[in-house]
């Protein structure tokens, strides 16, 4: 035993003493979930303030309405409006990127609801009460966003009028007030009665939606999302690194000195696979540790997340172990290795939140280690118990020990003669 | 010279495809990556045949089976984002969900019309999937049918109070006006006096794009992805024959330092336009995703960025120490280079600000200009900024990378 962790503790020294992997192992992932934090800003649906120009021709109520809207305190944490005097100008800024729509709301629009012959319950056409919008088409669901909000504002606009229009009509029509008494200020007394039902835009009936996550204390966040994330494909990286060093001692001429030495090979194998094993539990607790300062993420219960990230980490190093038991050189070992991580990363959900998979590939994702390991952490951020990780880390485990054998046995096949 | 540029051309191929490994980097895992991100970023907007509906279902419980439920129902199929599936109880849901695994559960209590009819709150439960692009644009579609539905009563109610300040109803009379109203509004509503007009960008395409299709994301931001890995993996070769003197050699011969540079550069920058135009072409034709219709212009675009990336490369290979270090950096650097850059997710759904630090990398801009190709349909003119601003990089990386490289063996 003494002899295993005297072989793990020389390779634990000679990587934390390199530059690079310093950088790939914890300077990387520290800076990954640093920026995607901040590029995210921490929202849980990822968007932040979307730029929107707004050019008021109109000058009248219905002008009034929509920048009111727009620049209210309920959508200042979505939208960055700004009013443009011309539609030149905003376009331009639309073109070069700078905005996601130009709104226009046209010249005259409230003037037009007055008909001129005082008649307020005459019907009105709806020619030329259109509202313009012009999508900047690089910015999808920017533009989709604006345009919900749009109809929001549009559909109460568009009851409101339909109630004042209603209504009157059955006045006049029951000859309980005149066209004159309506358009002599009458109309918009009667009309201001209507405030409680369409003043603030809200409605008594609404939508309780739940989210999958919204079950816990803090919901999908994608600082929460990416720690574990970056923090598990970072170490698949180093993993495959660490492991290859099995390979390069063998073409320094190091391991078969070592093999020849009184040491059983076995110790010698077990020794090396130590060393990346406690390479990565550093690696992985260094972040936690840095993450839970720096970047405030709560991992969850003490005792849960050590035992999770002991298994969990087992569990990605016995995939570079098994890549180093079969490649023939350390090139081949670097680049197969690789491809594995990037593979398990892209099925697992490393780059893009799981949430937005398919069901089909959501359960691909589960033959890699990456898969549970986010999923684990990210349950025990939303406060699952010790129990509550039981399953994980027993397929955690049990792929380590699956993987690991079949390790063995190819190394046992290289390392036979 | 033209000889010498051709064979470092052509050694330095041999050496890269040497292992058969190389293929999966250069294109099995780009097609993987491409085919995985569409599918995550596009959803059901990835390409279907003609009649499967590719829109995501909503299982609805309406317990409340009234006209105004009816009236909820009719918005959201007049919505067009889900596909319904109505079922009328909550075990037929369960057992329903258990087979198909729906995205989101709508549940229509009973009282909803009398809610509405008494102006009384309520809220419809509703269970969506993990928050995602698809699960977001389900609840925004459910809650503008919502109100689009309920606007009804908010018009009748509305007239009620008008007709209220002139005249004293009896409750009899004021049912009567309201049932009456209620007829009335939905008439109104059907032709709605505010509307919005979508004009289209004056310079996009005059062809119409799907701009939700999440190939169009994945084409091109896998290509920058791995063609950058490509590139950087100039990188390795540059330190490897600086490590083990092949540099220093190749400068006793008479072949020029120009020429090994150019030598060098040519062939990363031939490898990675091979590697770009194969998964153009895979994008094309069978993610039928619109790279334009200037294949030329495209081929001068593609070979700005390849450039930039060659040069980026050169730079890499001449700051690092051995080759171990370029291998172990080449796909990390690359990786977060093209995601910073907007390669893996829309830049459009972060912060201004972000938007224009990201800009100092050469992903952003390649990102840029393919976006402005795809998307927006442009030519050369709308693409000029972002060739110029690559070329810059490249120049930058060039002549960063090649001053280092003689500092480096003088």
């Amino acid at each position: 035993m003494k002899k295993i962790l005297a072989i793990a503790w020389k390779d634990f020294r000679i990587t934390y003493r390199d530059l690079t992997a310093l950088l790939v192992n914890i300077a990387a992932p520290v800076a990954m979930t640093l920026v995607m934090s901040f590029a995210f800003g921490g929202s849980d649906t990822g968007f932040s303030q979307i730029p929107v120009g707004i050019i008021n021709l109109d000058g009248g109520m219905i002008g009034d309405i929509f920048i009111n809207t727009f620049e209210s305190e309920e959508l200042a944490a979505y939208l960055l409006p700004e009013q443009y005097t011309d539609i030149e100008t905003a376009l331009n800024a639309l073109e070069s990127d700078k905005l996601a729509a130009v709104i226009v709301i046209p010249d005259g629009m409230s003037d037009m609801l007055n008909d001129p012959s005082g008649d307020d319950s005459a019907p009105i056409s709806n020619d030329g009460l259109k509202i313009e919008l012009y999508p900047n088409i690089t910015r999808p669901v920017s533009v989709e966003i604006i345009e919900s909000i749009l109809d929001s504002i549009l559909i109460d606009l568009n009851a409101g009028f339909a109630a004042g229009s209603l209504g009157f009509s059955q006045l006049i029509q029951e000859g309980l007030v005149t066209t004159e008494e309506l358009s002599n200020g009458l109309g918009e007394a009667i009309g201001e009665k209507l405030e409680p039902i369409f003043g603030d835009g809200s409605s008594q009936v609404t939508l309780d939606a739940v989210y999958q996550e919204a079950d816990s204390d803090t919901g999908f966040s994608w600082l929460s999302y990416m720690a574990p994330s970056m923090a598990i494909l970072f170490l698949s990286f180093s993993m495959t690194n660490s492991a290859r060093s099995i390979l390069s001692e063998r073409e320094k001429g190091t391991l078969p000195r070592l093999l020849i030495s009184p040491n059983h090979p076995g110790v010698v194998l077990v020794g090396k696979m130590m060393g990346t094993y406690i390479i990565g539990l550093a690696q992985v607790f260094i972040f936690l540790v840095i993450s839970r300062f720096l970047l405030n993420v709560h991992w969850g219960g003490t005792v849960q997340v050590f035992v999770f990230t002991v298994v969990m980490v087992l569990s990605v190093a016995s995939w570079g172990i098994l890549v180093a038991s079969f490649a023939r050189n350390s090139g081949e070992a670097s680049a197969v290795g690789t491809a594995i991580t990037l593979v398990f990363a892209a099925l697992a959900g490393n780059f893009i939140p799981r949430g937005n998979f398919p069901e089909w590939l959501k359960t691909i994702g589960y033959i890699t280690p990456n898969a549970w390991g986010i999923e684990g952490y990210l349950n025990m951020i939303n406060g699952a118990t010790f129990s509550d990780m039981l399953l994980p880390m027993v397929v955690l485990l049990g792929m380590s020990i699956l993987v690991l054998m079949t390790a063995g046995y190819f190394f046992q096949r290289q390392y036979r003669n | 010279m033209i000889r010498k540029i051709f064979s470092i051309v052509k050694a330095d191929f041999l050496l890269e495809f040497a292992y058969p490994i190389s293929w999966v980097f250069f294109l099995g895992l780009p097609v993987l990556f491409t085919i995985i991100i569409g599918v995550a970023l596009g959803g059901s907007q990835a390409p279907q045949p003609s009649d499967v509906d590719t829109r995501p279902s909503i299982l609805v419980i309406d317990l409340d089976q009234t006209v105004s439920s009816g009236l909820l129902l009719e918005s959201i199929i007049k919505d067009d984002t889900v596909r319904l599936v109505t079922v009328n109880s909550i075990g037929q849901a369960e057992f329903e969900q258990e087979q198909n695994n729906h995205p989101a559960i709508l549940t229509i209590p009973e009282g909803f019309e009398t809610a509405l009819q008494e102006n009384k709150t309520l809220a419809l439960p509703l269970r969506l999937g993990e928050s995602s692009y698809t699960t977001i644009a389900i609840e925004n579609s459910l809650q503008s049918a919502l109100q689009q539905s309920t606007a009804v009563w908010k018009v009748a109610r509305g007239s009620l109070v008008i007709l209220g300040e002139r005249k004293d109803l009896t409750e009899t009379e004021a049912q009567a006006a309201l049932e009456t109203a209620l007829t009335d509004a939905q008439e109104i509503l059907k032709n709605p006096l505010f509307s919005v007009e979508i004009n289209q960008d004056p310079v996009s395409s005059p062809e119409p794009v799907d701009i939700m299709n999440g190939f169009n994301q994945s084409s091109a931001g896998q290509l920058v992805t791995w063609t950058m890995i490509t590139l950087l993996g100039g990188s390795i070769i540059f330190a490897m024959e600086r490590e083990n003197g092949t540099y220093q050699r190749m400068m006793t011969t008479p072949t020029s330092r120009f020429t090994y540079f150019i030598g060098k550069l040519l062939s990363r920058l031939l490898m990675s336009l091979v590697q770009m135009v194969i998964l153009v072409l895979f994008g094309s034709f069978i993610l039928k995703v619109d790279w334009g219709d200037s294949p030329l212009l495209l081929l001068v675009f593609l070979a700005c960025f390849g450039f930039a990336g060659t040069a980026l490369g050169l730079m890499l290979g001449s700051l690092v120490k051995t080759a171990k270090q370029a291998d172990a950096l080449t796909t990390i650097l690359s990786m977060m280079m093209a995601s910073l850059g907007g390669a893996w997710w829309p830049l459009e759904i972060t912060p201004p600000i972000y938007q224009s630090v990201v800009r100092v990398l050469p992903t952003t801009w390649a990102m840029m200009g393919f976006n402005d190709i795809i998307i927006k349909g442009q030519g050369l003119e709308g693409i000029l900024l972002e060739i110029a601003v690559l070329i810059g990089f490249g120049l930058l990386f060039c002549a960063v990378g090649i001053f280092r490289m003689r500092n480096n063996t003088n």
